[in-house]
């Protein structure tokens, strides 16, 4: 941690605190499929099987196939929060369907999801996930409700006004109350999205009404819910088939070829590689070893292979000048500061009223003087971190668990110097997030991919 | 190259490879089973917890040339004719999982510490609960569903 003129005018930022960081130790993953077969879909996050027919995209979140499959595109990331779980039954809500009846998937990076909350990026964060979210799924969901009314009135040559949705087990249809004929969602959805599209040229675009909470069967319902309404993705992480970055394997990459990377990390951040023996990566039995700035990159077929081998390396650092900082210096900078007159640590607005503090303290007949100190957290996930990429020349593909998705766009555009058009990032699961699943940590696994793409092509 | 035979999840598997792979690696990466994590490779977080011949066990840190002839069960493993182990469906009615990356572990621990209460017929202490889970981590804090779900799935399984 850097001192700081502790003059009152600059307090100590949270930012501060959190600038000098510990050092990273220890294993990532990253994984190369070398082969590929297939195109790639967005994965699916309930078990069952997948739908069939073309996917008619009613809008940015509300996908419909032709046999009738819900889709929700979520574009804020699941890790642990349960927003899976909220933002499915805003949908449902406003589409009248059940909330397990739609399939949910991970948005990839995209225009219409930022997050107004978080200055317009594409970033879940901040307990902002249904704040900045409602009103915004809400709006979408009424909207395709009211596309596939429209595209069913004209179907059916009925009135959309007369028009309501309809459940048959779960199988979902636009009904006519006066005539009781009736159409499913897959057979208008496909309908529904051409009129989407061709209504932004229309004086007067179909726009949902959504739903008044008079009218809510689902959000802040328990008593219409089993008791208590169930976590969405509860069976998927209870049967241990929730996908994790981690877990991405042939299933979503189509390839059964990977390589796995474990990087040997400077124990202090900002340190740099100086020396490594030994060099020959045969010797060691591995596929390569691949020196980064900050650590030395051990790739083999299987993660175990390179994890163990990286242990028999023998690992040269310059550590840098944050070698000399500690537990012991952090903890006397602290007591130092917090016996300085004035505001040491504090947010801004709270510096105008010091003074009244000071006042009201000295008015006081009863002051406690006491110090608390708390350990430094390291914000580390369950989920160590890991990013698997596909560099394949023209095109990146990216499996990530990450709270950024686009900014991960970005950092591979960067690099690659490929357009965002030709990278795909595909979100999973976080084994948590803390902020640390954040996309920057994938930037030297980026690098190291392209490097050894280029290497090996 | 040495050779080693074992059950996983009921299914005759052989490993040919070096003695020293821990067993989690195995199942992970040569037998394609993904439900089991990896959280720290040092036997300290319990993710990567499975059953060896019905006992719990920290797979990142089994050996396996320890694991010759054995019965390994993972999460994958737990359903019976098609029926969820009574401990996975107080799980679901609790509402227990948020991220969910240790709770295959929490749920192989729970499961053999259900099943030694089964056969006592009883459910466990507080402390029982807590010492016999004390292995696994959760990040998100679900241990007060945890301990709740444990004692729902033993009244369940002693009925």
């Amino acid at each position: 941690m850097k001192e700081k003129a502790l003059n009152g005018k600059t307090p100590i930022t949270r930012r501060d605190f959190l600038g000098g960081g510990v050092a990273g130790v220890g294993g990532l993953l990253i994984g190369t499929p070398l082969a590929w077969g297939g195109s790639f879909t967005q994965r699916m996050i309930q078990n069952s099987p997948p739908g069939s027919g073309p996917m008619a995209e009613i809008n940015a979140w509300i996908h419909i196939r032709t046999d009738s499959e819900i889709h929700f595109i979520l574009d804020k990331a699941e890790m642990g929060q349960g927003v899976i779980t909220g933002l499915t039954a805003v949908v449902a809500e406003e589409l009248d369907v059940s909330p397990f009846d739609i399939k949910v998937d991970f948005a990839p990076p995209g225009s219409e999801y930022g997050n107004p909350k978080m200055f317009g990026a594409q970033i879940t964060g901040g307990s902002t996930s249904v704040a900045s979210s409602f009103d915004r799924l809400r709006q979408a969901a009424a909207d395709a409700r009211a596309l596939l009314v429209a595209a069913a009135s004209e179907e059916l040559k009925v009135k959309a006004a007369e028009c309501s949705v309809s459940k048959n087990n779960h199988s979902y249809f636009i009904s006519d109350s006066k005539s009781n004929k009736r159409v499913s969602f897959g057979d208008v959805a496909e309908k529904a999205a051409e009129i989407n599209k061709t209504m932004a040229r229309s004086l007067n675009p179909i726009k949902g009404v959504p739903k008044p909470r008079s009218q809510y069967k689902i959000l802040g319902q328990p008593q219409n819910q089993p008791k208590p309404l169930r976590r969405y993705d509860a069976w998927a992480k209870i049967t241990g088939r929730a996908t994790y970055g981690i877990d991405v394997g042939p299933e979503q990459t189509g390839s059964t070829e990977m390589l796995h990377c474990a990087v040997i990390r400077c124990p202090v951040a900002g340190g740099k590689l100086t020396q490594f023996s030994p060099r020959n990566p045969t010797e060691l039995g591995v596929t390569q070893l691949v020196p980064l700035k900050g650590g030395l990159a051990v790739v083999a077929p299987t993660f175990w292979e390179a994890l163990s081998a990286s242990k028999k390396i023998k690992v040269k650092w310059n550590a840098g000048a944050l070698a000399q900082q500690s537990t012991e210096k952090f903890s006397a900078a602290f007591r130092n500061t917090s016996q300085k007159r004035g505001v040491v640590a504090c947010v801004e607005s709270a510096l105008t009223s010091y003074e009244k503090m000071e006042a009201a303290l000295n008015n006081s007949n009863h002051q406690i003087d006491a110090t608390f100190e708390v350990p430094y957290v390291p914000h580390a996930t369950m989920e160590p971190m890991n990013c698997t990429v596909h560099f394949k020349g023209a095109s990146c593909d990216i499996w990530v668990p990450t709270q950024a998705p686009a900014a991960a766009r970005e950092i591979a555009r960067q690099i690659t110097g490929l357009d965002h058009a030709h990278i795909n990032v595909n979100s999973t699961f976080l084994g948590g997030g803390f902020r640390t699943l954040w996309p920057r940590r994938c930037k030297s696994l980026l690098i190291f991919i392209k490097n050894l793409a280029l290497t090996r092509l | 190259m040495a050779r080693f035979e074992f059950s996983l999840n009921g299914e005759p598997k052989v490993f040919e490879g070096d003695p020293e792979t821990p067993l989690l690696w195995v199942i992970r990466e040569r037998c394609g089973k993904t439900g089991t994590k990896f959280g720290c490779g040092m036997a300290l977080c319990g993710a990567c917890t499975v059953h060896l011949n019905d006992i719990p066990i920290r797979s990142c840190v089994k050996r396996i040339s320890d694991v010759q002839g054995m019965k390994v069960k993972t999460i994958e493993g737990l359903p019976v004719n098609g029926q969820y182990h009574p401990i996975q469906k107080a799980w679901a009615a609790l509402n227990v999982p948020q991220c969910g990356y240790c709770q295959s572990g929490q749920i192989m621990s729970a499961v053999a510490l259900a099943e030694v209460m089964k056969a006592q017929k009883r459910i466990p202490t507080d402390e029982e609960i807590n010492v016999a889970m004390s292995g696994n981590l959760c990040r998100c804090g679900t241990y007060p569903r945890i301990r709740e779900a444990i004692k729902e799935a033993v009244a369940e399984l002693i009925k």
